[in-house]
């Protein structure tokens, strides 16, 4: 029965279970494959936010960011600590963004998602210049409160740091309390800014910026749709009706409760999908655009770009160590776990439960469903087992951490490394404070990098190896014939962004690349296409097949054994690494 | 080994209850669900003093728990710049 499913990661054209010595390729395969097309689509996305964002870089950023390297560098030598002005270049430098430009402004107005709700559903297409006033008067007296604060802890961070000086550096005592005050000040300034966001509310009206967005999506992917099969007008009337649904589960992911629990668009649009198709059933019409693959294929190829392995040097060895060196450790045994001890009859579904427990959650899941051509039922267990145990350990963990009074360091980095989703390992982090946050949210960032290697690594093994008959020898050119096309596109947009990234430097990458094409451009389309990848899984999956890929709880123990190991052997690592062999960086945390 | 694309790619997804009435019944049942989830279920949850002071701290920050990658919150590139410079100061 479970071979009757189609496997996310294939083409419409292929998809025997075993390496076959019959593939071939063909020069046709550009134009008629999906794997390719993702490639294309996917590099002209990229290529036009290049265009854009290249040379759109603020004003004198190179010599800002220069004179604040220089400061940091003075600072760095003057103070055994980090003073104030060390604190407000950094804060400098991160103020440099190619998406603050006119440009970025109106095409983050074109793409952006529905916005925040909390009773009143309409507030997320349509808010009042009176509602948003009204917003803003209420969370006005708090913001004042916390600008005060912030000024106040400014005074004695200032006053502190100067006392501190004034002995010269020498005495230890002042040396702490100055190190202390500004610490209060950088957390008294977040929460200001955090005020300041509840009262910056301006009215607006989302639903002609969502029409457009439809009608540039529909004709997107539609065109690439009529050249492959010829039915790209089918398509685009269908698309209409996964739009629709796609923009349902971003609605439902802003609600205020929900957001507050981590549950994001993937899961809304999966459930939104799965109770329509079995109740009412998905319309048939719809069905030429209920194309999982396509959207997925796509996404992972801006998600490529995504992956600068740059950042992996982001917190040094103890950082490389907790996220490159535990997580693949804890994949693969959990993976040979899954096969010689629970026996788990689809090798593809205990690779992707792996993958998303041990890596980084729903992304590294499709990334590596797609790899492995999972089916889109495994790959739907595998994000709703870790949308569940996410929520639950960012509530448990910092609470455990607290109380047994764990350093912060230690337990940002434990939560980094075991916490499935990003922004749940960013809440659980800054919950405990600024240093775990900061700790937590750089290995989780690592460990997203990982996803690359984690990728092609189980595509080539799933051609080479998995896919073969049994004695079966497959030749080099046929693992080619085999090898998911669009893995390629995902890993050059990768090498190409991440090569881009070190030639410009970390300054102007995180100004043009990170602040510019990424997250100005290419990544709000990547979630728009993850986004229709799970509302069309959500509309072609029977429910009740989902039981048969959950028979005996195998997943859910897989899971949690999995997840058990990680969680012992990233502590493990993470003390090991920041509080024995590298003390020193520990310190300057 | 065959695999039936079809059932993915043109031809209609899985068949619900065969008559109209019980269709839609049955969706608006589960609509009915997801909105005691949301509005009262989740909601009830918050009063557990585990998950309170959580939710309170993710509805002040604004920080987006949702988030599946990292280039998707703001945090993760304050977080790098800071521990950049931090690295810098411990060469």
């Amino acid at each position: 029965m479970a071979d009757e499913e189609t496997p996310v990661g294939s083409s419409s054209q292929e998809s025997p279970d075993v390496v076959m010595d019959s593939g071939k390729g063909q020069l046709s395969d550009l134009w008629k494959k999906e794997d390719y097309w993702a490639i294309w689509l996917g590099f002209l996305i990229l290529i036009v936010g290049m265009v854009i964002f290249f040379p759109r870089a603020p004003e004198g950023a190179k010599e800002t960011i220069a004179k604040q390297n220089e400061i940091i560098k003075a600072e760095t030598e003057r103070a055994p600590f980090k003073t104030v002005a060390w604190h407000k270049a950094t804060d400098a430098k991160k103020k440099l963004k190619a998406s603050d430009s006119p440009i970025g402004k109106s095409i983050k107005k074109w793409t952006t998602k529905p916005h925040s709700w909390k009773s009143n559903f309409m507030q997320t297409f349509v808010m009042s210049k009176e509602a948003a006033d009204a917003k803003n008067e209420k969370g006005k007296e708090k913001y004042e409160k916390a600008k005060e604060a912030e000024a106040a802890a400014f005074a004695d961070a200032q006053s502190a740091e100067a006392a501190a000086a004034e002995a010269g550096f020498q005495d230890a005592a002042l040396n702490e309390t100055a190190k202390d005050s500004i610490e209060q000040w950088r957390s008294s300034k977040r929460k200001a800014s955090s005020a300041k966001k509840k009262v910056s509310a301006k009215p607006y009206n989302q639903i002609p910026y969502l029409i457009g967005l439809m009608i540039f999506l529909m004709i997107f992917f539609g065109i690439g749709k009529q050249v492959m099969t010829g039915d790209g007008g089918k398509f685009m009337v269908g698309f209409v009706f996964v739009f629709a649904v796609a923009v349902l589960a971003y609605i439902f992911a802003a609600q205020a409760t929900m957001k507050q629990y981590g549950i994001g668009y993937a899961a809304w649009a999966i459930l939104f999908g799965l109770i329509i198709s079995n109740t009412v059933g998905t319309p048939k019409w719809v069905m030429p655009a209920v194309q999982v693959e396509y959207y997925i294929k796509t996404g992972l190829v801006l998600l490529g770009a995504e992956i600068l392995f740059g950042k992996i040097l982001s917190i040094g060895v103890p950082g490389i160590f907790v996220a490159w060196v535990v997580t693949p450790i804890v994949l693969i045994s959990t993976f040979i776990f899954g096969q010689k001890v629970l026996k788990m009859p689809s090798k593809t579904l205990n690779i992707t439960i792996s993958a998303d427990m041990s890596v980084c959650g729903v992304s590294a899941a499709i990334a590596t469903a797609a790899a492995c051509r999972a089916k889109k039922e495994e790959l739907t267990l595998a994000v709703g087992l870790s949308l569940v145990f996410t929520s639950i350990m960012m509530i448990v963990m910092p609470a455990f951490i607290k109380a047994v009074g764990m350093p912060h360091v230690l337990g940002g980095a434990w939560m980094g490394g075991t916490i499935d989703a990003t922004g749940a390992v960013a809440a659980a982090g800054a919950f405990l404070s600024e240093k775990a946050l900061y700790v937590a949210a750089t290995v989780k960032m690592i460990q997203n990098v990982l996803i690359g290697v984690i990728a092609f690594g189980v595509a080539v093994y799933w051609c080479a190896k998995v896919e073969c008959a049994p004695g079966q020898k497959v030749s080099s050119m046929e693992i080619w014939y085999r090898f998911p096309k669009f893995v390629i596109g995902f890993i050059v947009a990768s090498i190409i962004f991440s090569l881009m990234a070190e030639s410009f430097g970390s300054g102007m990458a995180y100004t043009v690349i990170d602040h510019g094409v990424l997250r100005g451009f290419s990544r709000i389309f990547r979630g728009w296409f993850f986004c229709l990848a799970f509302a069309s899984i959500g509309l072609a999956t029977n429910f009740r097949e989902l039981g048969h890929y959950f028979k005996g709880g195998k997943p859910l123990i897989l899971y949690i054994c999995g997840q058990s190991f990680n969680l012992a052997l990233t502590l493990l690592m993470a003390y090991i690494m920041f509080y024995k062999v590298f003390p020193h960086i520990t310190a300057g945390i | 080994m065959s695999i039936n694309k079809e059932q993915l790619s043109n031809s209609g997804g899985p068949q619900g209850p065969p008559n109209i009435l019980l269709r839609w019944a049955m969706m608006l049942f589960c609509l009915a669900i997801v909105w005691l989830f949301i509005f009262v279920a989740a909601p009830a949850m918050q009063s557990s003093p585990m998950v309170e002071p959580l939710a309170v701290y993710i509805n002040e920050s604004g920080i987006d728990a949702g988030a599946l990658y990292y280039t998707e919150i703001e945090e993760t590139s304050e977080a790098e710049v800071y521990l950049r410079s931090v690295l810098k100061r411990t060469d």
